[in-house]
């Protein structure tokens, strides 16, 4: 308890120096994982609900021969024969599925319906196009036609 | 109170104190860091993951809309063209009779699709089947 040796100004210096550089590391990568951290919340959060949406739409498409799409002031519905529906409400930018929401953040939702005929064999077609999230670095953008029962 | 305030103490930090601090402070960042990283890794994966599989909707969907004959190892890549694929992703299929020969009037009934679908340089690669059935009047 009687030792009175501490740190010198130059050794005090050198430590100060030290944390210093030590501190600006850490803001740096502080800084760039917190900027990097909403892209990957987003990212997963948006590919998960493309994920379910994707799931549940095939899923609807193969047990149903005809389905039927109605606008009105701000949503899109698609009704497949066999009564479920999928409501696309562009103001909350919301999916819902009989009613229970599938997806968020969708800023954009077409589907255009087109019926061919290959080797005497009607197939309805559903062209959807699909857009989760609204930054382009972040937005999971998918274009896909589903091909409705026809067995 | 005297003995909180007492300005007189000749204790202070030493150069071990503050590099155990220093070395502390390292570990703890590293840490952090790679669990940072593998949350990044992670998510990344779930988004590659999520695009991978609507190629595979995509692509199986097209099986579905094309007619039987239409689908088979020479023709069914160029009917693939309208669906624009990322270069990071392979897309490669195989299309073998399936049933072992059965036929109606010589026409085969059945048709396996194999789907492969490979990203992060081959090292992830998902392959999914599918029956391509010929329908009656096809």
């Amino acid at each position: 308890m009687k030792n009175n040796k501490g740190i010198t100004l130059v050794e005090l210096t050198l430590y100060i120096m030290l944390l210093l550089i030590v501190i600006g590391v850490l803001t740096t990568i502080n800084n760039f994982v917190f900027k990097n951290m909403n892209i990957l919340k987003e990212n997963s959060r948006y590919a998960a609900a493309f994920d379910k949406f994707n799931s549940y739409f095939v899923g609807d498409v193969k047990n149903n021969k005809h389905v039927v799409t109605t606008t009105d002031s701000s949503n899109l519905i698609i009704t497949f024969e066999d009564g479920t529906n999928y409501i696309y409400d562009s103001k909350s930018k919301d999916i819902y599925r009989k009613k229970i929401k599938i997806a968020t953040n969708v800023s954009a939702f077409t589907i255009s319906k087109k019926t061919i005929i290959i080797n005497n064999i009607e197939k309805e077609i559903l062209s959807v196009n699909i857009i989760i999230g609204t930054s382009s670095q972040t937005a999971f953008n998918q274009n896909i036609d589903y091909t409705l029962k026809y067995w | 109170m005297k003995k909180f305030l007492n300005n007189k103490s000749q204790k202070g930090i030493t150069g071990v104190d503050l590099t155990i601090a220093i070395i502390v402070i390292i570990i703890f960042t590293g840490v952090i860091a790679n669990l940072l990283y593998s949350s990044y890794k992670l998510s990344l994966e779930i988004k590659k993951r999520a695009v991978a599989d609507s190629y595979i909707t995509a692509v199986l969907e097209k099986v579905d809309e094309k007619s039987f004959d239409d689908v088979s190892n020479s023709n069914f890549i160029s009917n693939l063209k309208d669906i624009s694929i990322d270069s990071a992703y392979t897309v490669t299929y195989n299309v073998s009779d399936y049933g072992n020969g059965y036929n109606i009037n010589g026409n085969p009934v059945f048709k396996k699709v194999t789907l492969i679908i490979s990203y992060d340089n081959g090292k992830n690669i998902i392959t999914v089947n599918k029956l391509k059935v010929r329908e009656v009047g096809e």
